[in-house]
């Protein structure tokens, strides 16, 4: 009776959709997955999440849900007599809570500014707060297999995402962040073993392999491919909600093509005159969001703006540019 | 089942007029917790209180037996959790559940950021963070829609807990924002109102007065005209 009408509204490149399912199949529920085009959003997002139109979305006999940790929770309380995904313990649960709260908070865009970052010299100290950021959260971690202790639990859903992904950006951003291996140990000359294991661990469970995309499929959509904005890297953002805002020279050929696409792709946007040299007035500016954003902040965006743009071009002073923050 | 901790094992680290802290303050209250009150000065944090939140070095931290909790919503859901015999602010439905967490979720990303934008830009960007708080008064209006707490059935719950703080805050968004509350989100100014005259809100909250001079002390601290 508990299992009628499950079904999950979602991306495949999106990490918080996983979450959505990893908890599903812990707790061995059959669902009904309903593919998404983030580009061209289907009524049916709007009415089941008006209020922030994202994935994923949770629907239970009719009932829908937004918010990836909220859903987990909930599918942890339905569900009560299977799997166990959050601690029993009201303390446990708290910590739990806790770092999953600073993961997504300060880990996810200190990583995701190494992914947009320009290959070069800038990057060390990007890696270097992305490498602080794990470090905090393998306190969570220490003396364990899993953040759950001996089995998967809430922060393991929750973070599981950085055992693909992280590899993935190592590789394009051409950094170490957690293994040093073939890219740039100029960057940095640490690794983090404690994290690398338990990325190990992490993707030899069956159900965390199962939903996280592949590494073949996601690597690519990932890769840039254009000389003026990282388009891969822009599209899998706007896939995993995290374009809001985009600044651009008004008037400049590639201002009107980017703000052609972010209609096409329905990102809320503000496009902001930067003029010419733009990359060096963000910083003065503060970046607003639109619609379902939160307040980027400035000095993370002043690195990224200037990196997505200027990843092949260096020379280039001019925009478009791309703020990326996550949308709240 | 584990004995409770002995409630009077509780102490708060907080700031007079944090709006977070004031959540746990109106937690405590409904609940009829004791706890011991320390107020923290944040230009010379304590050691304690660095201690018990080295991550963020925040407050609030409520300590239970010594051990810290931090963030304010996890603390009130700690307090659930915790002391299931006092008088719940979630309701018991799983549902009903993750909607008031997903309000109080949005109410806590959204509010305390576009409000301190209002104070802290001039110009445009002010506009768009003003533009911004009307949407979440309204978007908040139509959650609360004809009930007489976000709560609902339950009555006052987590949401009305997590919104509750900042209700003296409105003042001070008025003027800075030069709109009107009641004219903007009407159900929201009542029920503002009626909070406000519940005792653990009432105990908990400072003047709107009071938090506008305060919004001043900070606006001179980071040179703000």
């Amino acid at each position: 009776m508990a299992e009628e009408g499950v079904k999950v509204v979602g991306m495949w490149a999106s990490p918080f959709v996983a979450r959505v399912e990893m908890a599903l199949r812990l707790k061995g529920v059959t669902y009904e997955y309903l593919r998404e085009d983030l580009a061209n959003k289907s009524e049916m997002l709007l009415r089941y999440n008006p209020v922030t139109k994202k994935v994923p979305v949770l629907v239970h006999g009719g009932k829908p849900m937004a918010e990836s940790a909220v859903i987990v929770e909930y599918i942890d309380e339905v569900w009560k007599d299977g799997y166990p995904i959050m601690p029993a313990d009201p303390y446990e649960r708290a910590q739990a809570r806790f770092w999953a709260r600073y993961a997504d908070e300060k880990c996810n865009p200190a990583i995701y500014v190494v992914y947009t970052s320009a290959i070069g010299e800038g990057q060390a100290k990007l890696v270097h707060e992305a490498q602080e950021c794990l470090k905090t959260l393998q306190k969570a971690l220490e003396g364990k297999k899993f953040f759950g202790g001996d089995a998967v639990g809430y922060l393991d859903i929750v973070v599981g995402w950085y055992a693909r992904w992280v590899p993935i950006i190592e590789e394009l951003s051409a950094t170490s962040i957690v293994t040093l291996g073939g890219f740039s140990t100029s960057v940095t000359d640490q690794e983090l073993p404690m994290i690398k294991a338990w990325f190990d661990r992490i993707l030899a469970i069956d159900v965390v392999r199962e939903t996280l995309p592949p590494r073949d499929k996601l690597l690519p959509l990932c890769k840039p491919d254009s000389d003026w904005v990282n388009l891969g890297g822009f599209w899998s953002l706007v896939a995993v909600g995290w374009i809001v805002s985009v600044m651009a020279c008004v008037g400049s050929s590639n201002a009107v093509w980017v703000t052609a696409m972010m209609t096409w792709a329905g990102v809320h946007g503000v496009v902001l005159d930067g003029g010419w040299g733009g990359r060096s007035r963000v910083s003065s500016l503060s970046l607003t969001t639109g619609e379902g954003g939160t307040p980027l902040d400035v000095r993370a965006a002043t690195l990224v703006v200037g990196a997505v743009a200027h990843r092949r071009r260096p020379r280039l002073e001019c925009c478009p540019v791309v703020a990326v923050a996550r949308a709240a | 089942m584990a004995p409770e901790k002995n409630s009077s094992d509780l102490v708060l680290l907080d700031f007079w007029v944090s709006p977070f802290g004031q959540r746990v303050r109106i937690a405590l209250a409904e609940k009829s917790l004791p706890y011991e009150y320390v107020e923290e000065d944040l230009a010379g944090k304590s050691d304690r209180l660095l201690q018990s939140n080295p991550v963020h070095k925040k407050t609030p931290v409520l300590l239970h037996g010594g051990k810290p909790v931090n963030e304010s919503l996890i603390i009130v859901q700690y307090l659930e959790e915790a002391f299931p015999d006092t008088p719940s602010l979630l309701p018991a439905d799983p549902y009903a559940r993750a909607q008031a967490r997903f309000w109080a979720d949005y109410v806590d990303k959204k509010v305390y950021d576009c409000g301190a934008r209002l104070w802290k830009l001039k110009g445009e960007p002010q506009a768009q963070a003003r533009a911004e708080m009307l949407e979440i008064l309204k978007t908040l209006e139509t959650e609360l829609g004809d009930k007489e707490f976000f709560g609902g059935e339950h009555g006052f719950g987590f949401v009305d807990a997590a919104f509750a703080p900042f209700t003296s805050w409105f003042q001070s968004y008025e003027k800075l924002g030069e709109f009107k509350v009641a004219e903007v989100a009407p159900k929201i100014a009542a029920w503002a109102d009626r909070v406000g005259k519940r005792e653990s809100v009432a105990k908990s909250l400072y003047s709107p007065d009071k938090v506008y001079d305060f919004i001043g002390v900070l606006k001179k601290k980071y040179g703000i005209e």
